[in-house]
């Protein structure tokens, strides 16, 4: 049975998107429709931790990004919903958002700039769910307020004890 | 003719233009663009000119333990994006224009760096001076994870992630 889980206390930051890997079956559709949606680029990315065993990553969108706080050039922002987009225009490939992240999540591309996870602006800005978010059979992709995340964790352990009661 | 006429007292009031180059300074704007001058102790080797350089004049790579950032004057257009560019002010833009040189290797200027290797992998992947920079930016700041690659940075995360229930 799974503990109740606060991010902060995983990753030691507050965060606006988790991946609950618990739930996580490692399918790899996140990993697909985000391929899908950004010309091939992979924002949400499997891991193999061990064999057998891969969980995605993608960028947590933190509520203090270190990311956001070292670029020189204020090409990373954190917008309207609160996530943390780049604008590539600004960005001058200095590198130092990927090495202030914690989780090492933005990628540089060979053109010179950086891109990363922008949690679907394009999609959001038409009133729906950022693609992986929406697609993952299990729901194990949660995105909100931090105070949400841990609302929405805490619920989820509450009914799974519940189930377990029952049988 | 009679135009032609009319120049030669201003000809004369005025006197020679022309210097004796290369024996006299050749007279270069403020606006002239020469050749780029790297400041080796504000440099971070952060690699954001050599992005930006249209020619690739400017590289940076790693030999063996030192990331190299190495300016080749043949290539450059003296364009200024570089020095436009450095999140650090480290690229000057000079006057100097009088490149030419009998040795090749004069037209290679290096700035040397020393790298950071992340502790799982092995992998070089940052200069000290830029991770000693961006720590500085950042108060509250997990040193274990710094000395470890974006790479297994990520691997490192969803681990501990996996292994903590
Ligand atoms: S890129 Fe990294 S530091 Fe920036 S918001 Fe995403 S997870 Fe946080
Ligand atoms: S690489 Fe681009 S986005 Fe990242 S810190 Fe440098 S300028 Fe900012
Ligand atoms: S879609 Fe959901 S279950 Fe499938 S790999 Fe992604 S997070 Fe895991
Ligand atoms: S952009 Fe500036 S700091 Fe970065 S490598 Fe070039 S000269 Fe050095
Ligand atoms: S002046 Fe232009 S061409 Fe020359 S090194 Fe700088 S960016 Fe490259």
């Amino acid at each position: 049975m799974g503990r109740e889980v606060n991010p902060e206390s995983v990753l030691g930051i507050s965060v606006r998107r988790f991946v609950m890997v618990n739930k996580c079956i490692g399918c790899y559709t996140c990993e697909e429709v985000c391929k899908f949606l950004n010309d091939e680029q992979q924002f949400i990315k499997l891991y193999e931790i061990e064999s057998g065993l891969s969980k995605p990553i993608s960028c947590f969108h933190c509520v203090k990004a270190p990311c956001v706080t070292v670029c020189p050039t204020n090409a990373l922002i954190v917008d309207r919903d609160g996530a943390v987009v780049t604008r590539v225009t600004r960005c001058i490939g200095c590198t130092s958002c990927i090495i202030a992240c914690p989780f090492g999540i933005p990628d540089l591309l060979p053109v010179g700039h950086v891109v990363k996870c922008d949690l679907c602006s394009k999609l959001r800005s038409e009133g729906l769910e950022p693609g992986c978010i929406a697609v993952c059979p299990t729901n194990a992709i949660l995105w909100g307020k931090p105070e949400d995340i841990t609302r929405m964790l805490r619920e989820k352990t509450l009914l799974k004890l519940v189930e377990a009661y029952r049988r | 003719m009679v135009k032609f006429v009319k120049v030669l007292p201003i000809a004369a009031k005025i006197g020679t233009v022309t210097i004796r180059y290369p024996y006299a300074k050749p007279i270069v704007t403020d606006s002239f663009r020469g050749a780029i001058e790297v400041d080796p102790s504000k440099c971070t080797g952060c690699g954001a000119c050599t992005r930006i350089c249209p020619p690739k004049a400017l590289s940076l790579n790693i030999e063996g333990g030192t990331a190299i950032l190495r300016y080749f004057v043949g290539r450059c257009i003296f364009c200024g994006m570089c020095a436009d560019i450095c999140p650090e002010k480290a690229i000057k833009i000079t006057k100097e224009f009088e490149l030419a040189s009998e040795q090749v290797s004069d037209l290679y200027i290096d700035v040397e760096h020393e790298v950071v290797t992340c502790r799982k992998c092995g992998s070089k992947f940052v200069t000290s001076k830029l991770l000693n920079k961006v720590e500085q930016k950042l108060s509250e700041f997990s040193k274990e994870l710094l000395s470890l690659c974006p790479r297994c940075r990520r691997v490192e995360m969803l681990s501990k992630q996996v292994y903590l229930r």
